[in-house]
C-alpha cells in the first residue's frame, strides 16, 4: 500500500521535472544558424514525451490503487526494516564523505580513512585483516595508477596537495 | 591472397616475439578491461609510446590484442561484481550478474567467454574476407541511417523487462533526457548545466553506468547486511555445454552479424553494438519477459556483438583509413607515428601488416579462450574474500578509475548521483536496461536527426525514402506497435483475472 | 581545544618543512619532478599524441617525464577550469590551441591568465571533396556556392570551434557561402566519401591517405604558400581570399608562474622539438610545413593577433556581440 503511494509520488515528481525541463529548454539561447533544429529541439521532444508517458503511468497507478483499495486485502506489508535503512544511510554517508575527502585530503589519506571506516562499519571479525587491508590496498592502487600507468589521482587542496606531491 | 597470408605467417614465424606480444596484450587487455573506468581506449593509448620501440606490425599486433582482450575483460567484473569494467560490458551485467547470483557465476563467465570468442572470430573472418565491400556499405550510412539505427534500438526499450511498458518507456525517455545534458553537439550552447562549467562535458556514460550498476549494488549489499543468503561461491569457469550452445546459436549468429555491421560504421562502436544486439535478442526471444533475470541469451548477445564489433571496426580502418570506433581512432595515431598512412592503399602497400593483423586478431581471440578461463578464475577468488573488505574496495576502484578517465570531479558526482538513481530505479521497478539504452543511443539519435534534417534542407521525407533508413524505421514502427498491442492484451487479461495491475512483482526485479 | 589546535599547527609546520625540503625552488635544477600538461582532448587524440611525442625527447633532456592529463569535452572549458585550480609552480602546463582563443572570445575563459611558453605545431587544412563530386576545382565550388548561398554543406569536426570559425571566415571573405554540419572526425570522412555531404574540411595529415589514393580530392588549401606535396592545389590567398588560419598547438603556464621557469621550460621544449625523434613524428603527421617554433614573446604576440582575428569572425557570425 505505502510502496504504491511512494511510487506514485516518484512518478509525479518525474512528471513535474519533465514539464519544468521543457520550460528550461524553452529558455535556451537561440542560434540563427540552426534556427529550425535549435538546442531546444530534441530536449523538448524528449521532455514532452516523458511528461505524457508519466501522466499515463500516473493514471494507470491511480486506477490500480483504487482497485486495490476496493479489494480489502490490500494490506501488503511493506514495513521497511529500520536496520536496513540505518545501514544504507551509513554506507551512503561514508561514500559521500569519501567523495568530499578525495577533493580536500587527496587520494591517499581519504582512501586510507574510507577503507578503515567502511570495513569497521560492517560486522566482520578479522581485525588484522581490517587493519592491514586499507594501507596495503591504498598504496598498491596508488603505485599502480601513478607509477604504472602515469594516470593522475586527486591530490587534495592546500597543504594536502603538497603532501600528495611527495608521493605522486 | 593466400600468398599474402603465407608471407605474413612467415613473418610471424620468423619473429616469435610477436606471439609473446599477443599473449601479453591479451592478458593486459583483459586485466585493463576488468577494472572499472580503465577502458580499452585508455589501455591502448597508454601502450602507444611503447610501440615506438617496435616495428609497425608488432605495434599493431600489441594494440589489436589489447583491444580484443579489453572488450571481453569488462564482462568479468560485470558478471562477478555487477561492476562493468568497460562500457562495452554494461549490457552484460544486465543478465550476467543475475545469473551469477543464482549460483551460476561459472556458467555466466563461460557463456560470456565463449560468446566473446565466437563473436570475435566471426568479426575477424568477415574482416578477412569482406573488408572492402563492407567498408563501401558502411559509406552508404549517412545521418538518416544512423538515426534509423538508433530508433531501432530505442523502440526495443518497450519490449525489455517484465514490467509495464509505460515504466520502461519512462526509464528510456529519462535516459534520452539525461543524455542531452552538457554542450549541444550542434550549436555549442550549454544545456541543463545550470551554470556549472565542469558539467559542460555532460553526463559521461562510464560514470553513469558504474554508478547505476556498481554503486547501487554496493548500497544494496550493505543495506541487506551480513546475510549469507546470496554469496556467489561457484567460481569455476566452465564453457557451456554443446547443448546449451546450440540453444543460443541463433542469438550468437544474429548478434555477431549486428556487431560486425555496427562496428564497421564509423563513430559507433562496441557499446552500441552490444545494446542493439541485446534488444534484438529480447525482441526475437520467445520469452522476452525473462530478460534481466539471468538468461543465457542475455549474456551471449552483447558479448558476441561487442567482440564482433572489434573486427568490424577494423574494417573501415584497414580498408579506408577511417576508424570504426574510438579505440581504432587511437590505433590510427599509433600507425601514423610509424610512418604508415592509413588509407585505401594500405592493403596493397602494407599487405604484410594487414595480413599479420588478421592472423594476430584470430590468435588473440583463440588465446582469449585459454587465458580468459584462467584469469576469470583468479578474479573469482576475490569473491571468497569478505564483503566488508571487497565492497569498500570496489567503491575505491570505481572512484579512482572514473576520476582517472577524465580527471573531472563532476564525473565522480555523476557516478554518486547515478548510484542513487540506479538504486531507486530497481526499488520502484523501472528497468535499468531501458534507461541505459536511452543514454547510449540518445546522442546518436539526436545528432543524426538534426544532421539529417540539415542535409535534406528540413525535408522529413528524406528519412523514409532512403532504402536502408526507411526499412529500419518501418521495422521499428511495426515492432513498437506489435509490442504495445501485446502489452495491452496482456494487461486486459490481467485486469480480467483476479489481480490488479501489478507493481509489486516487478519491484523485485 | 587548545592542544588539538597546536598539534595541527605542528603537523602543518612539519608537513610544510618536509615539502620544502623535498622541492627546492631554485630554478637551476628545474624541472626536478614530473611535469603535467592538461589538455581537452581524449587519450590517444591528436593533442594527447603531440604531448607524448614531445614527452619522449623531454625525458631524454631533463630526466623527468612530461605527462598528458586529459580533461575531455565541454569545448575545453572543464580543462581550463581544472588547469586554473592547479598551483602555479612551474609543473603544470596547459596544451593550448585555437580552442582557447575561441573560448576567450566567447567569454568562457580568460586567456590573459595564461603565460604562453612555446608554439610548436602549426597545421594547415584543406577543403576536400569525394572523387565522385561534380566539383572538379575550387572555381566550380565557388560558382555553385555563390549561386545558391548556403545550399552546399561542408562537414566539419567540433562544435562552434576552430573549423566553424574557418568556414565562417571563408564565407565572409569569398562570399561563397557554405553551411557547416558538425560530425565526429571519422563520420565526417565517411559522410564525404559516401556523398551525404558536399565537402569537408580537414588538416593535411589525417587526410593524406585518402588524398594519395584518390578518394578525396583537395580543392583549396589554407596557408600562406602551397604545399610541396600538393603543388597543384591553390591556396585561398591566391584566389584573393585572405584565409590562412590553421590549427596550432603549444604550451602555456599560469600567468603568475615564475618567468625564469617559463624561459627554462621554453629552452627545453625548443630542444625537444628539434630532436630527431620528434622531427620524425612531425613529418609522419604532415606537420612539417608551417611548424616554426615560437618563444614566449612571439607566441604571446601570435595569440594576441589570433584573438583579434577570431573576435572579428565570431562577431560577424553572430556568436558574440
Amino acid at each position: 500500500m505505502r510502496s504504491k503511494i511512494t511510487e506514485m509520488v516518484v512518478v509525479f515528481a518525474i512528471l513535474v521535472a519533465a514539464v519544468a525541463m521543457w520550460f528550461v529548454a524553452d529558455k535556451f539561447p537561440n542560434s540563427m544558424k540552426y534556427a529550425r533544429i535549435d538546442s531546444d529541439f530534441w530536449p523538448k521532444l524528449v521532455c514532452g514525451a516523458l511528461a505524457v508517458v508519466s501522466f499515463l503511468q500516473l493514471l494507470q497507478q491511480a486506477v490500480g490503487l483504487r482497485a486495490s483499495l476496493q479489494s480489502a486485502s490490500a494490506g501488503t506489508r511493506s514495513s521497511v526494516d529500520p536496520a536496513y535503512v540505518a545501514r544504507l544511510v551509513l554506507i551512503g554517508g561514508l561514500i559521500l564523505a569519501y567523495f568530499f575527502a578525495l577533493q580536500w585530503l587527496g587520494f591517499v589519506i581519504a582512501t586510507l580513512l574510507f577503507l578503515w571506516a567502511a570495513s569497521f562499519a560492517t560486522p566482520y571479525s578479522n581485525l588484522t585483516a581490517k587493519l592491514l587491508f586499507s594501507p596495503l590496498f591504498t598504496f598498491g592502487l596508488c603505485l599502480f595508477f601513478t607509477r604504472g600507468l602515469s594516470l593522475p589521482l586527486p591530490r587534495g587542496q592546500g597543504i594536502f596537495y603538497d603532501l600528495s606531491l611527495l608521493l605522486y | 591472397m593466400l600468398d599474402s597470408y603465407l608471407s605474413a605467417l612467415g613473418y610471424m614465424a620468423s619473429n616469435p616475439f610477436t606471439f609473446l606480444l599477443i599473449i601479453f596484450s591479451v592478458v593486459w587487455g583483459i586485466a585493463f578491461g576488468s577494472i572499472p573506468g580503465l577502458t580499452g581506449i585508455v589501455g591502448v593509448a597508454l601502450l602507444i609510446p611503447f610501440t615506438f620501440a617496435f616495428d609497425p606490425i608488432e605495434g599493431l599486433l600489441l594494440l589489436g590484442g589489447v583491444y580484443v582482450g579489453s572488450t571481453f575483460g569488462g564482462s568479468i567484473s560485470a558478471i562477478l561484481f555487477n561492476t562493468p569494467g568497460s562500457p562495452e560490458a554494461a549490457c552484460t551485467a544486465l543478465d550476467g550478474y543475475p545469473m551469477a547470483r543464482k549460483g551460476q557465476a561459472g556458467k555466466a563467465l563461460g557463456i560470456a567467454l565463449a560468446a566473446s570468442a565466437i563473436g570475435g572470430i566471426f568479426g575477424t573472418v568477415v574482416l578477412m574476407v569482406a573488408a572492402p565491400p563492407l567498408a563501401r556499405l558502411a559509406l552508404e550510412f549517412g545521418p538518416p541511417e544512423y538515426f534509423a539505427l538508433a530508433v531501432l534500438g530505442i523502440t526495443a526499450i518497450a519490449s525489455i523487462g517484465n514490467g509495464s511498458v509505460l515504466k520502461a518507456l519512462m526509464a528510456g525517455l529519462l535516459g534520452l533526457g539525461v543524455a542531452t545534458i552538457g554542450l549541444d553537439p550542434l550549436t555549442g550552447m550549454p544545456r541543463f548545466t545550470f551554470g556549472s562549467m565542469m558539467l559542460l562535458t555532460g553526463v559521461g556514460f562510464v560514470p553513469a553506468i558504474i554508478g547505476i550498476f556498481a554503486l547501487a549494488e554496493v548500497l544494496q549489499r550493505f543495506g541487506e547486511g551480513p546475510q549469507k543468503g546470496y554469496v556467489i561461491d561457484d567460481v569455476s569457469t566452465e564453457l557451456p555445454t554443446i547443448g546449451e550452445f546450440i540453444q543460443t546459436r541463433i542469438t550468437l549468429l544474429r548478434s555477431s552479424v549486428i556487431g560486425t555491421v555496427i562496428g564497421a560504421l564509423p563513430g559507433v562502436g562496441a557499446t552500441t553494438a552490444a545494446f542493439i544486439a541485446y534488444s534484438e535478442a529480447s525482441r526475437w526471444s520467445r520469452h522476452p519477459e525473462k530478460f534481466g533475470t539471468g538468461v543465457p541469451e542475455g549474456i551471449a548477445a552483447p558479448e558476441s556483438a561487442n567482440n564482433a564489433a572489434v573486427g568490424g571496426s577494423m574494417i573501415p580502418l584497414l580498408a579506408l583509413g577511417i576508424p570504426g570506433s574510438a579505440t581504432t581512432a587511437v590505433m590510427i595515431g599509433g600507425l601514423t607515428i610509424h610512418g604508415i598512412i592509413p588509407g585505401p592503399q594500405l592493403m596493397q602497400t602494407n599487405s604484410d601488416l594487414v595480413y599479420s593483423v588478421f592472423i594476430g586478431m584470430m590468435l588473440a581471440n583463440l588465446l582469449m579462450l585459454l587465458v580468459g578461463v584462467r584469469m576469470a578464475r583468479y578474479f573469482a577468488l576475490v569473491l571468497k574474500a569478505p564483503y566488508a573488505l571487497v565492497g569498500p574496495a570496489i567503491v575505491v576502484l570505481c572512484m579512482t578509475g572514473v576520476y582517472a578517465l577524465q580527471n573531472n570531479v563532476v564525473d565522480l558526482a555523476v557516478m554518486l548521483v547515478f548510484g542513487v538513481v540506479g538504486f531507486a530505479m530497481r526499488r520502484f521497478g523501472f528497468p535499468v536496461a531501458s534507461f541505459i539504452i536511452g543514454l547510449v543511443l540518445g546522442p546518436i539519435a539526436e545528432l543524426s536527426l538534426r544532421q539529417g534534417l540539415m542535409l535534406s534542407d528540413y525535408d522529413v521525407t528524406a528519412f523514409v525514402t532512403r532504402p536502408i533508413a526507411g526499412t529500419l524505421l518501418l521495422f521499428s514502427a511495426a515492432s513498437l506497435v506489435y509490442g504495445l498491442v501485446g502489452q495491452f492484451l496482456r494487461a486486459r487479461r490481467k485486469l480480467n483475472g483476479d489481480t490488479g495491475p501489478d507493481t509489486s512483482e516487478e519491484a523485485k526485479a | 581545544m587548545f592542544p588539538i589546535q597546536s598539534m595541527r599547527a605542528a603537523l602543518m609546520v612539519a608537513a610544510v618543512g618536509s615539502v620544502l625540503a623535498a622541492m627546492p625552488a631554485r630554478a637551476d635544477d628545474y624541472p626536478s619532478r614530473t611535469v603535467e600538461a592538461i589538455h581537452q582532448f581524449g587519450p590517444g587524440g591528436g593533442t594527447d599524441r603531440f604531448i607524448r611525442a614531445i614527452g619522449d625527447p623531454f625525458q631524454t633532456i631533463t630526466g623527468q617525464t612530461l605527462v598528458p592529463i586529459s580533461v575531455q569535452g565541454g569545448g575545453g572549458v572543464p580543462a581550463a577550469v581544472t588547469f586554473m585550480q592547479r598551483p602555479s609552480d612551474g609543473y603544470n602546463l596547459m596544451a593550448v590551441g585555437p580552442e582557447q582563443v575561441i573560448n576567450h572570445v566567447l567569454g568562457r575563459m580568460n586567456i590573459d591568465e595564461l603565460q604562453p611558453i612555446a608554439r610548436i605545431q602549426y597545421d594547415q587544412g584543406l577543403f576536400l571533396v569525394s572523387k565522385d563530386s561534380p566539383f572538379k576545382s575550387v572555381e566550380d565550388l565557388i560558382k555553385t556556392a555563390r549561386e545558391k548561398p548556403g545550399s552546399l554543406k561542408v562537414a566539419v569536426t567540433g562544435t562552434a570551434g576552430f573549423d566553424d570559425a574557418l568556414v565562417g571566415l571563408w564565407n565572409l571573405k569569398s562570399g561563397a557561402e557554405l553551411t557547416t554540419v558538425p560530425f565526429s572526425a571519422s563520420e565526417m570522412v565517411s559522410n564525404t566519401l559516401g556523398g551525404h555531404v558536399d565537402l569537408m574540411y580537414e588538416e593535411y595529415g589525417p587526410a593524406r591517405g585518402l588524398i594519395e589514393s584518390g578518394d578525396l580530392r583537395p580543392l583549396v588549401l589554407f596557408s600562406e604558400f602551397r604545399l610541396p606535396v600538393l603543388g597543384d592545389v591553390p591556396t585561398a590567398a591566391e584566389l584573393g581570399f585572405d584565409v590562412t588560419l590553421g590549427r596550432w598547438r603549444g604550451f602555456a603556464m599560469h600567468a603568475s608562474d615564475d618567468e625564469a621557469n617559463a624561459n627554462a621550460m621554453f629552452s627545453i621544449l625548443d630542444q625537444a622539438a628539434a630532436s630527431q625523434s620528434y622531427k620524425t613524428i612531425e613529418k609522419e603527421s604532415g606537420l612539417q610545413f608551417r611548424s616554426k617554433i615560437l618563444g614566449p614573446k612571439q607566441f604571446k604576440e601570435f595569440m594576441q593577433h589570433e584573438v583579434e582575428i577570431y573576435t572579428d569572425i565570431l562577431k560577424q557570425l553572430g556568436y558574440v556581440d
